[in-house]
């Protein structure tokens, strides 16, 4: 049984990390003790996968950490709920079934069995409050959820960016809806290729796209069922692959662009019926505005942002003088930039349709809003064309933009950065937003008050491996140590809490495995 | 049975024949069908009006060997039909018929039979029936609901036609409306049939009717039909069940006979006429004796119509330069008035105003850039000139106005350096005063239509995207671009003439997935549903 052969290495979150376990022993993993890059934000909490254990830690911002109580199975995935109250925590049970009675002997975990003898069944649980609810058999390939507004139902599929963990006979043009008031799952057909859910807003209707096909699933019906299916194209060859998609705030029209096309789908939910509205390019992104029921559309090769009025589906257009890709909301207002190309920020007031233009030194990569909307901050990245003095130093570095968004100046102040931006997480400080960024290879965190632009730098004594903020709460900082290393930093005083060793909770114990009787 | 065409609707286009129609009020530029009815339908298949006197008489002139035959129209598929809030559109690829409601832009697909192709409304907009070349039959949808009823029919078919009650379809094979496209047929065929579908009950009564049926036409009480062929003229008493043809005989050649162009039936139901293809005198059929005279019409005699009230059968007779005016309930008792047409004049074609008070006379069949105004009160003829020879004529419901379509071919005394030479050109024209306004145009007209209050007018040109808008009263024309380029128009009947608000037109457009826009005159708005062809797909 190799999770118990003492041996000196201890395969880390990030590769081979070694660190010395109490008690002087050793074990070799073969899976990494914690997963720093996948830990998630609760309200209660920052949940951490450790998958050599199998399990779900919660570590808190006052130093305490336990491991959630899953009975068995392994932690695959999680999903936070948008209300952040709830996690979804997907769990693996392995079965081990030799087809020659002699390799039957000695399996203890799933180590022992040989890979082509595995099977693994899936199931979902709810965490609340440190405390997972009733197992809920789901398939095996499903590695997602999408939350109902009301987090009653949660519709699993198959997200194919975490991978396709093929094990047994896949079918792909399911999605799996769980009703979580009563913890069943129906399996509903919706096309091929499932990988992306809406809900209307009264939480009645799940809009499911899949390759060529839209389907509407009735919540309301017991057990759910889908109620149409909107077909994309009628040429068998062609394959048209959703891109974009937002719901009108009535919840009457779902409106979804395509890969490469400037139709832009409208489906009617009630009147079951399909529109095309031609846009003058592929979309590249959108945004239902639901004050003014109309939807802003900007595109990869156009420079202009298009409002959509969703009662005749007329274009109004404003020119820009670069094109967008990107849509982040404001208060009334939409930011839009683009993270592949150009300088240019706007700001488009939804209710006039002035557009106030930022101009950013670099390209950006992230724009984001800071609480209360007054300011924005945009990572960039070195541009690398050349130039001199102070300019040229510029182009050549990553930098980091603080957009004013109260005045329509368009004022910007840029910052040069080490490293390039990674991540970007925000608090509130007693002077306003305080936000703190994150850099590839630099082993501190860069803390900026955004209001007055007294930054400072927060030394760490290992490099960080992602950042975030509790909801309401200090910032958090995962580091890819062996054993677990989370700092919490407290927005207003920068202090420091550091939690480790929770990456070691059950870490001796092997992914467990049920030998399949004969 | 025709085997599953694979025909697309762009295809279709490119057979696009001009032919004016205004059926039931509405008016309907360049649409199809081949011999239509008088009374019938509305929308598709024209329902010639040309015994009303409005646009668009579609009947076929004859070539007797003194020269081209007037040009009107044929055989024209895949036109969308209309209600007054619908209009219905074939999807011949996948078997359905698309509802599309004016007012709210709504979509509803329905499965008809295969390969649905002709679609025509009933007057009253409660049925649309739908005719499937691919399983020869009949589907009849109620507009509303669109419950449907599927009626299988005799094979080989290509016409249809309502009758003005929309009690009836009849179906039958019209040599002149085959289009290269059409599905070879395959097994027995026969050329002398026709198919009569009860549309409330649906029942069926198939016939042989004689050989090469060319046109169908109705009796305004719907009692009668009478369908033409070269030898005989089939009467059916649509009262009497089962159906049964009383046949006429229209010749006395049995061996050559004469190819039978027109017929027409006096409002009264008694009398029947027959133009012949070559022939200079007119079959003049008592349909109550069933017996057959012969009258003198004059040499080559092109074009015959009814006057808007009825009261008179009018034959151009192009060989003799002559207008022969019949008194229709008195064929063979009343002479008939014979008007010479100017000298010079080469004209085959007659139009009248709805009011009849006034006609139109040209030719189509030569390039000759004149027209002559017709007052009927006082038989005075005015012979007037155009920039360039004619192809087509509307004139609007009302009557105060036409909309001249010319040929791109010049006339012979043309000027090289003009402006129109070797150009597509359009001349809209006030009938009071004769002002006018030509314009030259970028592409061929393919299409256009009338709204019924006589106010706007509409066309559309061939790969222009743009719907072309004309007013009639300043004789002014405006330009909304279109999201790609035409492919029928029309106009929805209003509603409530009393108002103020003037009548949606639409227009059908090339597009994979199906197109159409909607044109609103009282605020210049446009709107477009694209892909409604996807709604043949849906699965609820």
């Amino acid at each position: 049984m190799k999770n118990t052969l003492l041996l000196l290495l201890l395969a880390g979150a990030t590769g081979c990390t070694w660190e010395n376990i109490a008690g002087g022993s050793y074990t070799s993993l073969t899976k990494p003790a914690w997963s720093p890059t996948e830990a998630q934000s609760l309200t209660d909490g920052l949940y951490i996968p450790l998958p050599a254990a199998g399990d779900l830690v919660r570590v808190l911002p006052s130093g305490e950490f336990s491991t959630i109580d899953l009975a068995e199975g392994t932690v695959a995935h999680l999903s936070p709920s948008p209300s952040l109250e709830r996690m979804g925590v997907f769990l693996d049970t392995w079965f081990c079934d030799p087809e020659d009675p002699r390799d039957r002997r000695g399996i203890e975990s799933l180590d022992d069995c040989r890979t082509e003898d595995r099977e693994r069944e899936r199931s979902l649980r709810i965490v609340e409050g440190g405390t997972a609810g009733d197992v809920i058999p789901v398939d095996a390939h499903i590695n997602a959820i999408a939350w109902s507004p009301s987090e009653r139902f949660a519709i699993g599929y198959l997200d194919a960016t975490r991978g396709v963990e093929v094990n047994g006979v896949i079918n792909l043009v399911n999605v799996q809806v769980v009703d979580l008031e009563t913890g069943d799952a129906t399996a509903v057909s919706v096309g091929f290729a499932p990988d992306r859910v809406l809900y209307t807003d009264d939480g009645t209707r799940a809009v499911v796209l899949s390759q060529n096909r839209v389907a509407v699933i009735d919540l309301a019906s017991q057990p759910p069922v889908t109620e149409v299916v909107f077909p994309l194209t009628l040429d068998p060859d062609q394959s048209v692959t959703p891109d974009a998609v937002t719901l009108t705030p009535d919840g009457r029209y779902a409106m979804i662009s395509v890969r490469g096309s400037a139709d832009l789908y409208v489906l009617d939910l009630d009147a079951h019926s399909v529109n095309l509205v031609s846009l003058p390019a592929a979309p590249a992104d959108l945004f239902v505005d639901v004050e003014r029921d109309r939807t802003v559309i900007v595109y990869d090769n156009r420079a202009v942002v298009d409002l959509l009025d969703h009662a005749f589906f007329d274009l109004e257009t404003t020119q820009l003088d670069e094109p967008m890709n990107r849509i982040t909301r404001l208060d009334g207002q939409v930011l839009l930039f683009n993270d592949q190309r150009g300088h240019d920020v706007y700001r488009l007031d939804l209710e006039t349709g002035d557009v106030v233009e930022y101009r950013l030194q670099n390209p950006a990569i992230e724009v984001q809003v800071a609480p209360g909307g007054e300011w924005a901050v945009a990572l960039t990245r070195a541009e690398g064309n050349g130039g001199s003095g102070l300019e040229g130093t510029y182009d050549a570095s990553p930098g980091m933009e603080v957009l004013d968004l109260r005045s329509d100046k368009g004022k910007t102040s840029p910052w040069l950065l080490e490293g390039l931006g990674l991540g970007l997480a925000f608090a509130e400080g007693d002077n306003g937003p305080q936000a703190l960024v994150l850099q590839a290879d630099i082993e501190y965190l860069y803390q900026l008050d955004v209001l007055t632009g007294s930054a400072s730098e927060l030394d760490l004594d290992t490099a960080p491996a992602a950042i975030g903020a509790l909801p309401n709460g200090p910032w958090w900082i995962t580091h890819p140590t062996g054993i677990g290393l989370v700092s919490f930093v407290d927005p207003q005083t920068f202090e420091v809490t550091e939690v480790s060793g929770f990456a070691l909770a059950n870490l001796a114990s092997a992914t467990p495995v049920t030998l399949v009787e004969e | 049975m025709h085997p599953t065409p694979h025909t697309t609707r762009a295809s279709a286009l490119l057979g696009l024949a001009l032919l004016l129609s205004a059926a039931a009020g509405c008016s309907v530029g360049y649409s199809g069908g081949g011999r239509a009815s008088d009374y019938g339908e509305t929308g598709t298949t024209g329902g010639d009006t040309a015994r009303n006197g409005a646009p668009g008489s579609e009947d076929q002139d004859a070539d007797d060997g003194f020269g081209e035959p007037e040009e009107e129209n044929d055989f024209l598929a895949y036109l969308p039909a209309q209600t007054d809030v619908f209009v219905f559109i074939a999807n011949p690829a996948r078997d359905t018929l698309t509802r599309v409601n004016v007012n709210t832009l709504a979509v509803d697909t329905v499965d008809v039979g295969r390969d649905p192709r002709v679609v025509l409304t009933t007057r009253d907009y409660s049925k649309t029936v739908a005719f499937n070349f691919g399983d020869d039959s009949v589907s009849i949808v109620d507009a509303n609901t669109l419950e449907v009823t599927t009626v299988e029919v005799r094979d080989n078919f290509n016409t249809m036609v309502l009758s003005p009650d929309g009690n009836w379809a009849v179906l039958w094979h019209d040599e002149n409306a085959v289009r290269p496209e059409d599905p070879v047929a395959s097994g027995l065929q026969s050329f002398n049939e026709a198919s009569f579908v009860n549309l409330t009950t649906g029942e069926h009564y198939a016939m042989a009717v004689g050989f090469n049926p060319r046109e169908v036409q109705f009796t305004p009480n719907s009692e009668l039909s009478a369908i033409v062929s070269d030898e005989y003229l089939a009467l059916v008493d649509l009262t009497q069940t089962p159906l049964l043809p009383r046949l006429v005989p229209v010749t006395e050649d049995f061996v050559t006979p004469p190819k039978a162009e027109e017929v027409l039936i006096s409002p009264s139901g008694a009398w029947a006429f027959v133009r012949q293809f070559g022939a200079e005198d007119l079959v003049v059929v008592d349909l109550n004796l069933e017996t057959t005279t012969r009258i003198p019409v004059g040499a080559n005699p092109t074009d015959m119509d009814l006057s808007p009230d009825g009261a008179s059968a009018v034959v151009v007779a192009r060989g003799d330069r002559e207008v022969w005016v019949f008194d229709s309930e008195n064929p063979l008792t009343v002479d008939p008035t014979v008007l010479p047409l100017p000298e010079g004049t080469n004209f085959g074609s007659v139009l009248f105003t709805p009011d009849g008070t006034r006609a139109l006379l040209y030719t189509t069949a030569a390039p000759v850039a004149q027209y002559a105004t017709w007052d009927v009160l006082t038989d005075e003829i005015v012979l007037r000139s155009l920039v360039k020879p004619i192809d087509q004529i509307g004139i609007t419901p009302t009557g105060d106005s036409a909309l001249i379509i010319h040929s791109l071919e010049n006339a012979p005394d043309a000027d090289p350096n003009g402006p129109f030479y070797n150009q597509h050109a359009i001349t809209m024209l006030d009938l009071d005063d004769q002002r006018s306004n030509p314009l030259r145009l970028p592409a061929e007209p393919i299409g256009f239509a009338n709204s019924t209050d006589g106010t706007e007018g509409y066309f559309i040109m061939k790969n222009t995207p743009l719907l072309e808008v004309l007013d009639y009263q300043t004789l002014l024309y405006d330009e909304i671009p279109l999201r790609s380029n035409p492919v029928y128009i029309g106009v929805l009947p209003d509603l409530d003439e009393t108002d103020d608000a003037h009548p949606p037109s639409w227009v059908s457009q090339e597009h994979a997935l199906g197109r159409i826009s909607f044109y609103r005159p009282d605020d210049t708005s446009l709107e477009t549903i694209t892909g409604f062809e996807l709604n043949s797909q849906v699965e609820d």
